[in-house]
């Protein structure tokens, strides 16, 4: 069996940062994994731990930079690594869920996996999207925002809750090979461990581009553009109750009425 | 090969990192509240290959060297709980000093469980009649058929309490001034606080941490002479041989011990506002912390250098005792500069920064003064004439 798993690194600002064109200044990012992407990863290879014959292999859209982001998805278990890049894809402005589908869409029928995992999003650009598009252009079943997953090997099925909106959880099962976009809380990622760290070191990193995959510049074109970047004015607008109970029910009361909540 | 070292340092960094955030303030406070030790945090050590870093990889360990080693500690100090310092008694005493001067036997024995976590050792040296003056310890070792009869007192000892093996050390020779290193052996006694001929009175210290310390009394222990660590009169040899990376170690936990007192004031000063702007805006709060940092910056390349020049086989001790004195002076004034950032509230166990000091502040007196690490330096790499 195997396992692909899409890997992000993705941009934190600092609290405090300034806009230079339409991205966030440099200056202010730091690189991590995503958040989504390190439960995908678990999941993965706690199912290599728990199986026989079972490989993990992670592909993650690039730069050089996040060949640390990679590392460490390695020194947590996965076998190997690809990360994409190139310089059409250095000079794209950026790169929308179409896009990213199409690319991994290339590895997907490079590998031929089992199963795809992916985080449901990515806590920068936070899109949410890339999973499910991935399953469309693969033609693969998928289910989105995945929370628990009980997976029969043998039978080609994946038990699975889905998270919905409101509390309420979707019970199904999906029949392999399929994309699951795994949600935060579906498990507890392990840090990785000092002999994990030194295998990692000597794990397969492989390196494509876009040719590499069978694809062209073409792939980067786009009907999504980025036109402006700011932040919001944040309204800061706390009314602080003083007093008993009583009063502040009243004071509450008069708040609502003056901005239309209740009428009278 | 420089890069991939880098990238591995930094793995290692994140990972401990993320180990030491998952136990908290709360944690530490309880453990050094009841005077627990800290299993949890040992086990998880353990598991993910922390404790045996330097451990060879024949026996169970990752067979790296203390440059890792003392990123971890400096990570774990700096994560809270100024946790890093439990590697000084087993990793490194126990450790380094059973991988470089044990039997084979004692390599089979004890490393493996080092590594797993499953044996912890205190360390049965200074006595109150000797002081730093190590030469003048009166514990003995009397030979008797292949057994040893050791009888004798020491102070300051800390957590016999939770030790499977106690290094203990005591002399086997006449003091001979000609020779004045020769004469003392090391002895490795298993359950040390379970042993009739040991007895163990606690020492009231007011420093808020979980070990006890003890004051320790031995009479007529018996130790048979396979569980001398090392040649027989050549325990001080071995010592000093093992002290560098005691020095090492201890200075990598005050490095991390100060930056943590640094980053909770910024943490405060950006936070806390007084006067319409947050107290971190004045220079009278921000430089004195912009310096510690700075100070703390720079004793960490002397310490990694001590640490680099060990692994590679080289003498450290210049390095390693500069980094000793500078990371503990630096480090609690550090401590001193968070309290007076934390004003009233630094002085509440809830902040934290008032542990930190008083952990800190010991750093200058154990291992050992700092008065004797600049013995050392003025002594042995300045060529001044022996002060003491």
């Amino acid at each position: 069996m195997k396992i692909l798993v899409t890997v992000k690194e993705v941009a934190e600002a600092e609290d405090d940062f300034e806009i230079d064109g339409l991205d966030i200044d440099e200056r202010y990012l730091e690189y991590d994994l995503n958040e989504w992407d390190d439960y995908a990863v678990e999941e993965a290879v706690t199912i290599a731990e728990d199986g026989d014959d079972v490989e993990v292999v992670s592909v993650t859209i690039g730069p050089e930079r996040a060949e640390e982001t990679v590392r460490m998805a390695l020194a947590k278990g996965v076998d190997r690594a690809i990360r994409v890049w190139d310089d059409d894809l250095e000079s794209a402005d950026m790169l929308d869920v179409g896009t990213k589908a199409d690319i991994l869409a290339a590895v997907v029928e490079e590998e031929d996996p089992d199963l795809v995992f992916s985080g449901v999003q990515a806590n920068d650009d936070g899109f949410g999207a890339t999973g499910v598009a991935l399953a469309e252009v693969v033609d693969m079943e998928w289910g989105a925002v995945v929370n628990d997953l009980d997976l029969d090997a043998e039978g080609g099925v994946a038990h699975v809750h889905r998270e919905l909106e409101g509390g309420v959880e979707e019970l199904t099962d999906i029949e392999l090979p399929a994309v699951l976009t795994i949600q935060t809380g579906i498990n507890e990622p392990r840090y990785a461990s000092l002999r994990g760290i030194r295998q990692a070191q000597r794990k397969p990193l492989d390196v494509q581009g876009l040719g590499d995959l069978g694809l062209d510049a073409s792939v980067l074109e786009s009907a999504v553009s980025r036109t402006a970047m700011f932040e919001p004015e944040s309204e800061s607008d706390v009314t602080v109750f003083e007093g008993g109970a009583e009063e502040e029910a009243g004071q509450l009361a008069d708040l609502l009425r003056d901005k239309g909540v209740v009428e009278g | 090969m420089a890069s991939d070292n880098e990238e591995l340092h930094g793995l290692i960094r994140e990972s401990v990192r993320g180990i030491a955030s998952d136990f908290d303030r709360e944690y530490w406070r309880e453990h050094v509240d009841e005077k627990q030790f800290p299993e949890e945090y040992w086990q998880a050590l353990a598991d993910d290959g922390w404790l045996g870093v330097a451990i060879p990889e024949e026996y169970g360990g990752e067979g790296m060297g203390m440059e890792e080693m003392t990123i971890i500690v400096e990570e774990l100090s700096r994560g809270g709980g100024q946790g890093g310092i439990v590697f000084v008694l087993t990793p490194v005493f126990g450790g380094i000093g059973v991988t470089r001067h044990g039997t084979e036997e004692q390599k089979q024995h004890y490393l493996p469980k080092i590594a797993s976590g499953d044996m912890r050792f205190c360390m049965g040296l200074t006595e109150a009649h000797a002081g730093t003056n190590t030469l003048n310890i009166e514990t003995r070792a009397e030979k008797e058929g292949d057994e040893y009869v050791v009888s004798g007192q020491k102070m300051w000892i800390s957590g016999v309490e939770n030790a499977d093996t106690m290094l203990l050390i005591a002399r086997t020779s006449e003091f001979d001034r000609s020779n004045p290193t020769h004469g003392v052996s090391m002895f490795l006694v298993d359950d040390p606080a379970e042993r009739d001929a040991i007895s163990l009175s606690t020492v009231d210290v007011a420093l808020p941490w979980f070990e006890k310390q003890y004051q320790v009394d031995i009479d007529g222990l018996r130790v048979h002479e396979e569980d001398i660590l090392g040649e027989e009169d050549g325990g001080l040899y071995m010592l000093w041989d093992t002290l560098n990376t005691e020095r090492i170690a201890g200075a990598a936990s005050s490095l991390g011990g100060g930056l943590r007192a640094v980053d909770l004031a910024v943490d405060y000063a950006c936070e806390r506002e007084v006067f319409g702007k947050p107290i971190g805006a004045h220079q009278a709060i921000q430089h004195p912390l912009a310096e510690s940092y700075a100070k703390l910056l720079a004793s960490r390349e002397i310490l990694y250098k001590a640490a680099r020049l060990w692994d590679d086989g080289e003498d450290c001790g210049m390095e390693a005792n500069a980094a000793k004195l500078l990371t503990s002076e630096f480090g609690t004034e550090a401590a001193d500069r968070a309290i007076q950032t934390h004003g009233g509230n630094g002085f509440t166990r809830e902040y934290e920064v008032y542990d930190i000091w008083q952990n800190m502040r010991l750093t200058q007196v154990a291992p050992v003064t700092n008065q004797m690490a600049k013995n050392y330096i003025g002594e042995h790499h300045l060529g001044l004439p022996r002060s003491y």
